[in-house]
């Protein structure tokens, strides 16, 4: 079959007239342009007369809650003026679906930004990482005090949550998919119950078992121990659903190779599944980093810093943000908000170091090793060039996108026998 | 365990360090009777927090460790009974069994001493044209019938007889209650069910106090967890008609104004530290259960007295047998009470707490030797009422009342059918014809005015109560006393109530018509252009 080009398109005849510039279909004309941004110039102008004179809604909220419905109605109504009615509601849905993802959008976005307005204030002060509250009374100016004690805290009850939940996650993921039979479906019921157990339950549990019937005291380690149980469900859960995405074939290759049940999930299974499994201990960390009711039951507030978790009282980042906001005091509050702050930072920095971790291994060189040859690329593309530019030719393509780094381009090498 | 010689060593160098410094004035007892400090831990009234943790933060200089957590007065009392802190602190005593029929009761031997008194504020949001009224007066009987919806609207004539004729606008009135057991509705209700038991055990349905406080549904009322939230609340965007219970701080922190609650005197008055200190010089310990008789509180006829004036407890152990407790924690308590009692009190009014008055931190001094009867380690030499430091109180010389001098007395516009003041509330500073009062709260021990310049009746114009400004860093008067800046103030922060309340009622319906015009005119046009271009037969 052969297609034919419509004649007087063709370039080579030149008796005829130059081509019109062919409209673009999806382009809008000046004429929709217009009934778009004329629409949201109206519903502006009537939000502000409505808010500001007619009725006694001050503030930014009424303004737009107002805006969104004049806005409705003037696109529609110049939607109507000159297009059809399908038209109208194509432009009228657009509307409400942009509204909507600017409120999710917002939501987020607010969140994390009204923390840092409020708490900014306390983080220009180096005090407030690198000393405790000891002596320093919740009226004290931001340049006194600050929340060593929190973040040391949370690190070490973290830590003992981690070394806990972890293993004991994964070994359950392990055993929900790997083993299976008839508990496994029994323990998958309790760990999906246990992933909406409220964070009050699992501090109360540790509060009735480690504090009251063995008598050890409020401490780091009983902190510990309640984000474990907060930790568990979230890693299991996670971890199980990893783990059941891993190709069956792995598994049939290496059990018929003869490695057995055991090799076959520390060396097959575990190292596909690795990036879902560190993203299974990020959702963990996540979860019991921020969690407060369960702290405030199994840990005290100290104000000064405390390293051994088996010896008292000791402070954490939620707990602390939890006493000084609802504190009533305005400096106490902007000190809660600015530990929030940090908070936030160092979920973030958690999931960074995580994100690195979970890379599959040969996919990329370590940091360290990339940066260290660095030089030796930089050199090497140096020479490149240099050849290039002596004899020109067609530049050879494959080499150039081998040596740049694509870590994602690549699959992650499960079982390679050899390198 | 070769640590310990070096603690020990380490605190009989804080210790020796102490003595040097001489704390508190007291010749420090023989090193070799004090034994060392630990680190003592306690749980228990969030209402209570803010004034301890400044304790907390005054005794980490003398090398007193304490933690406190706090969570809620129920749950200190919890804590304490199943011995998992040190102290605990709390509104009300053990109840013996609480509300939910869940025991309350403390098998652990227990004494308990006032720690810090407070008066419970009620704080409200009422705007007149856009402005906050910041001088509400009302009586013990209108906020009872408020807080039991019988009372719903602030336009009530009850509320206009508080004010002295005083109207305000239409305008339903919320009460804000909180919805977790606190301590604050406890010491409400008691207040309630003691004053006003008329009013109040029919809508409770039974006698006595409670934690939690009781809803109607179909009523207007909200109810919050926490101070903050009440506070919260009150002062938040829809908030306009709202009141709540809360401790004085919080509006005092938030700037927000509290109401002027009548008391037997016939005064109208706020429950800065003076009036709630003067109040509580008529609490009475009960002898057998050393719980707080506030009866005398309520009908204190002190005319500086606020009515609703309390204090929480401390619960300390006294079990010589204690599991919990060892010679150094029980010393650590006792110096950190002694402290809390005497110089802590001094804070206390910058905090918005009130400080505890003779006849309370003497009681409070009895329940401390119980410690020392407990353990004879403990030294309680020089820990007594003539070494203390209280501002209520002159150690040195006990029958004269410092309290008596320093509170000043309400302005003759506080009183039944006069003002009412212009003056703002929620401030900490009190509303006083009293050019020598103290203003400025950090400063309670400024020096008292002689009993016969106080009361000098010419410093008192009729409206303007002269309210020196006080720069709150420096402490020196930023304008002059003598200029009256509330007049000024007055007449144009309180607008005139009957002239803009008359405007409000009429400004929605003709706001809403002039919307409802104002869409027409866009839509109308717009729609009819529309049908006519969708028309068949039209010139599409």
């Amino acid at each position: 079959m052969t297609t034919y080009l419509p004649a007087r398109d063709r370039a080579d005849r030149d008796d005829l007239p130059p081509a019109v510039p062919r409209r673009a279909v999806g382009a809008p004309t000046a004429d929709e342009t217009f009934a778009r941004v004329g629409a949201w110039a109206a519903a502006v102008a009537m939000t502000w007369l409505i808010t500001q004179r007619f009725l006694p809604l001050d503030g930014p909220a009424w303004f737009l809650v107002f805006l969104l419905g004049t806005g409705l109605i003037t696109t529609g109504l110049l939607t109507a003026m000159t297009s059809t009615l399908v038209e109208v509601r194509d432009r009228m849905s657009g509307v409400v679906v942009t509204a909507g993802a600017l409120v999710v959008a917002a939501a987020i976005v607010s969140a994390v930004v009204f923390v840092y307005l409020e708490g900014w204030r306390p983080l220009t002060h180096w005090n407030f990482f690198s000393e405790d509250m000891s002596g320093v009374e919740p009226k004290a100016p931001l340049d006194q005090g600050g929340i060593l004690h929190a973040m040391v805290g949370s690190a070490i009850q973290l830590a003992i949550g981690i070394a806990i939940a972890l293993p004991l996650g994964i070994g359950t993921a392990i055993f929900m998919v790997e083993v299976g039979g008839r508990f496994s479906r029994i323990v998958r019921t309790v760990v999906e119950a246990m992933t909406a157990l409220p964070s009050i339950v699992a501090g109360l549990f540790i509060y009735t078992t480690v504090i009251l019937a063995l008598g050890l005291p409020r401490s780091g380690f009983a902190a510990g121990l309640a984000i474990a149980v907060m930790m568990l469900p979230i890693i299991a859960r996670a971890a199980d659903v990893v783990l059941r995405v891993v190709p069956n074939n792995l598994r049939e290759a290496s059990l018929a190779l003869g490695a057995s049940r055991w090799r076959t999930v520390w060396h097959a299974v575990l190292p596909t599944a690795r990036p879902g499994l560190a993203t299974a201990v990020i959702l963990g960390i996540a979860r019991g980093v921020g969690e407060t009711s369960p702290v405030l039951l199994t840990s005290g507030a100290a104000s000064f810093l405390v390293l051994n978790p088996f010896e008292g009282a000791m402070n954490s980042l939620p707990l602390f943000v939890y006493t000084q906001a609802r504190s009533g005091v305005p400096t106490a509050i902007e000190r809660g908000f600015g530990a929030a702050a940090v908070l936030m930072v160092l979920v973030l920095a958690l999931f960074v170091v995580a994100r690195l971790i979970a890379r599959p291994r040969r996919a990329r060189p370590s940091l360290p090793r990339r940066l260290l040859r660095l030089p030796v690329d930089w050199a090497r593309a140096a020479r490149r060039l240099a050849r290039r530019r002596t004899a020109p030719g067609p530049a050879a393509p494959a080499p150039v996108a081998a040596r740049v780094p694509h870590p994602a381009s690549r699959p992650a090498p499960a079982l390679e026998v050899s390198p | 365990m070769n640590r310990r010689p070096l603690r020990l060593l380490l605190a009989a160098a804080l210790a020796g360090l102490l003595a040097l410094l001489g704390s508190g004035g007291a010749p420090a007892a023989p090193l070799a009777l004090r034994v060392p400090y630990t680190t003592i831990e306690g749980t228990g009234s969030t209402w209570s927090e803010l004034i301890v943790q400044k304790w907390i933060a005054d005794v980490n200089a003398n090398g007193m460790k304490v933690v406190y957590t706090g969570g809620g007065s129920s749950k200190g009392r919890k804590d304490f009974a199943q011995s998992t802190n040190d102290f605990a602190i709390s509104e009300i005593p053990y109840q013996g069994v609480d509300e939910n029929g869940n025991a309350d009761k403390s098998d652990r031997p227990y004494a308990y001493l006032p720690i810090v008194a407070g008066g419970t504020a009620f704080t409200y949001q009422l705007k007149i044209g856009g402005e906050l009224v910041r001088n509400l007066r009302l009586s013990g009987e209108t906020i009872a019938k408020i807080f039991t919806n019988q009372i719903t609207n602030w336009n009530d004539p009850a509320i206009t007889a508080d004010n002295n004729g005083r109207a305000f606008p239409s305008l339903a009135i919320t009460p804000v209650v909180r919805s977790d057991g606190s301590g604050t509705t406890a010491q409400f209700t008691t207040w309630m069910d003691d004053q006003y038991p008329s009013i109040w055990r029919p809508y409770f349905g039974h006698s006595g106090l409670t934690s939690y406080y009781p809803r109607k549904s179909g009523s207007r009322m909200v109810a919050q967890a926490g101070s903050d939230q009440v506070m919260n609340t009150v002062k938040g965007f829809a908030g306009n008609g709202t009141i709540g219970y809360v401790e004085y701080s919080y509006p005092v922190n938030a700037s927000y104004p509290v109401v002027k609650v009548l008391n037997k005197a016939g005064y109208f008055v706020e429950p800065t530290q003076y009036n709630t200190a003067v109040a509580l010089t008529k609490a009475k310990i009960n002898p057998t259960t050393l719980t707080q008789e506030l009866d005398g509180v309520y009908v204190n006829p002190d005319p500086r007295a606020y009515p609703i004036s309390s204090y929480s407890y401390m619960v300390i152990p006294t079990s010589a047998t204690d599991a919990r407790m060892t010679t150094s924690k029980r010393q650590t308590l006792a110096d950190f009470v002694y402290y809390s009692l005497c110089a802590g009190q001094t804070s206390a009014g910058d905090y918005g707490y009130s400080p505890l008055p003779l006849n309370l931190v003497q009681a409070g001094f009895d329940q401390v030797a119980k410690l020392k009867k407990a353990d004879p380690g403990v030294n309680l030499t020089d820990r007594d009422v003539r070494s203390c430091n209280n501002p209520t109180f002159d150690g040195k010389n006990l029958s004269h009342n410092v309290l008596a001098d320093v509170a000043p007395q309400p302005a003759a516009c506080d009183k039944v059918g006069a003002g009412p003041c212009g003056i703002a509330t929620g401030t900490n500073k009190p509303s006083t014809d009293d050019p020598d009062a103290p203003e400025d709260a950090a400063d309670p021990e400024a020096p008292a005015a002689g009993p016969g310049e106080a009361g000098d009746p010419e410093a008192a114009p009729e409206e303007a109560a002269p309210e020196a400004e006080v720069d709150p860093e420096t402490g020196l008067p930023a304008a002059d006393p003598g200029t009256a800046t509330a007049d000024t103030a007055g007449t144009a922060v309180y607008a005139n109530p009957t002239l803009v309340s008359a405007r409000a009622g009429d400004q929605r319906p003709f706001g809403v018509l002039a919307v409802v015009q104002l869409l027409a005119l866009v839509v109308v046009p717009g729609l009819i252009i529309a049908t006519l271009r969708r028309r068949p037969g039209s010139n599409r």
